[in-house]
C-alpha cells in the first residue's frame, strides 16, 4: 500500500511539473551521488558502487560528462575482486530541447582501478593495475524543477584485467545508476 | 635562407586570411584498439585524450596521448604509452561540420615508451639481458572519418598503421625460462591502430 501511495506522488508530482514551463539546461549542470548495482557479465558476479556523477550542458543537446565510482563490495562471498574503481569522462547527446524529459546517449572513456585477490594462493601477491575503459551510456533525467530531478542510465561498461588475477579477466560490466540529483544553473523558460 | 623563412612567416598571415576555421579547438577522450601487434598476434586495448586545432579549412591536425596495455603470453604484458601528433586531410568540404560523415586521411609522428612486464606468482626464472623498457619514434599514417552528431560534437573513428624505428624489445620463452632482451641493431616494427574518439568542437559560429 505503501509503495502505491509512494508512486502515485510521484506520478502526481512530475504531471504537475510537466504542466508547468519548459526547462532550459544550457549552461546548467546536473550532479548526482547514488549506489550504483552493477553485474560482471563474464563471472555473473554481482557488485557495487558508490557513484559520483555530473554534467555540464555546453548547449541544449550536448553536455560534458565527468563520474568517479569507488568499489563497495561484491555480493557474491569470497570473491577474487578486492577493488574494481573507476574515472571516466565523455560527452552526452540529448535528444530533446528544453524538455522535462531528458533522453540521452553517451560515450565515456576512463580508467578502472582494479586489483584483486587469489582464493587459493594465500601468498601470491597481486598487482594494483589500471585498466583501460570504454563505456556507452544510455539513459533519461526528468526534471522536475530548477532544483532536482530523477534519473536513470544504464551503462556498459567494458574493459580488460592483465595482471590483477592470475589469468586475463574480462571485467565487462553492466551498471545501472537511478535516483535524484541535484540541479545548478538550469531555468524554468 | 633568413629571408626566405622570413618571407615564408610574413605569407602566412596572407595564406590564412579568410580561412573562417583557423584556430578552431576541439578536444576529446579516445579508445584505442592496437592490432597486429609487431609480428605477434596480440590485441591490446587503450585509452587516452586528444586535442584538435584546425590550421585551414580542410586541415586539421591533432595531438594526442594514449595508454595501451596488451598481452604478450600468458606470462607477460607489455604496455605501451603513445604521446604525438597527425596532420589531418579532409577530403571533403566540411560545410561548418553539418555534414554528418566527413572522411578524412592523416598522417603523422609519435613517441613510444614501452615496457614489458612479467606475471607475479608463477615459477619462472626470468633473465633481463636488457632493460624492459625501451623509447622508439614512430610514424603512423591512416584514414578515417567524422561522424558529426552536431556542429561541435562529432565521434571519429580512424585505422593508422604505426611504425617504430628503434631497436625492438623481445621476450623469449623456453619452459620455465623467460628471456627479455632488446635487438642489437635498428629495425621498422609496426601495429595497426583503430582508433574511436569523440570531440567537442570550440569556435562554431
Amino acid at each position: 500500500m505503501k509503495k502505491y501511495l509512494i508512486a502515485t506522488c510521484l506520478l502526481g508530482l512530475m504531471i504537475s511539473a510537466s504542466a508547468q514551463d519548459r526547462i532550459k539546461k544550457a549552461k546548467g549542470i546536473r550532479m548526482m551521488g547514488t549506489f550504483s548495482p552493477a553485474i560482471l557479465t563474464s563471472i555473473g558476479e554481482p557488485v557495487y558502487y558508490l557513484t559520483g556523477h555530473w554534467n555540464y550542458y555546453f548547449n541544449e543537446h550536448i553536455s560534458l560528462v565527468g563520474e568517479g565510482s569507488y568499489f563497495m563490495s561484491s555480493l557474491k562471498k569470497p570473491s577474487e575482486i578486492t577493488a574494481n574503481h573507476k574515472l571516466l569522462g565523455g560527452f552526452n547527446y540529448h535528444f530533446k530541447s528544453q524538455s522535462r524529459f531528458d533522453p540521452f546517449i553517451g560515450l565515456q572513456m576512463g580508467i578502472g582501478l582494479v586489483s584483486g585477490q587469489s582464493l587459493q594462493l594465500i601468498n601470491v601477491k597481486r598487482l594494483n593495475e589500471v585498466v583501460p575503459l570504454i563505456s556507452p551510456t544510455v539513459g533519461m533525467n526528468y526534471y522536475v524543477g530548477s532544483i532536482f530531478h530523477f534519473f536513470g542510465h544504464v551503462r556498459f561498461n567494458s574493459g580488460t584485467s592483465l595482471e590483477a588475477f592470475a589469468e586475463k579477466r574480462n571485467m565487462d560490466e553492466w551498471q545501472l545508476l537511478v535516483g535524484l540529483g541535484l540541479n545548478f544553473g538550469v531555468k524554468k523558460g | 635562407m633568413r629571408i626566405i623563412v622570413l618571407g615564408v612567416l610574413l605569407w602566412i598571415p596572407v595564406f590564412l586570411q579568410g580561412q573562417d576555421n583557423l584556430g578552431r579547438v576541439s578536444f576529446g577522450l579516445r579508445s584505442t584498439i592496437s592490432m597486429f601487434n609487431h609480428g605477434e598476434n596480440t590485441v591490446g586495448r587503450g585509452v587516452g585524450g586528444q586535442f584538435r586545432v584546425q590550421l585551414l579549412d580542410r586541415l586539421n591536425t591533432e595531438w594526442f596521448a594514449d595508454y595501451l596495455p596488451g598481452t604478450l603470453s600468458a606470462n607477460a604484458n607489455r604496455r605501451d604509452y603513445h604521446i604525438g601528433w597527425s596532420v589531418m586531410y579532409y577530403l571533403k568540404d566540411h560545410d561548418q561540420f553539418k555534414r554528418s560523415f566527413l572522411p578524412y586521411a592523416l598522417a603523422g609522428h609519435c613517441f613510444d615508451y614501452t615496457r614489458i612486464n612479467v606475471r607475479d606468482g608463477g615459477n619462472f626464472n626470468v633473465s633481463y639481458q636488457d632493460p624492459n623498457f625501451r623509447w622508439t619514434s614512430a610514424i603512423q599514417a591512416g584514414l578515417g572519418s567524422h561522424y558529426n552528431i552536431s556542429q561541435r560534437l562529432d565521434l571519429s573513428l580512424s585505422a593508422q598503421y604505426m611504425m617504430h624505428f628503434g631497436k625492438h624489445l623481445h621476450l623469449e620463452e623456453s619452459g620455465n625460462d623467460i628471456t627479455i632482451y632488446r635487438e642489437d641493431h635498428g629495425g621498422i616494427e609496426g601495429h595497426l591502430l583503430v582508433t574511436l574518439s569523440m570531440n567537442y568542437k570550440f569556435g562554431i559560429r
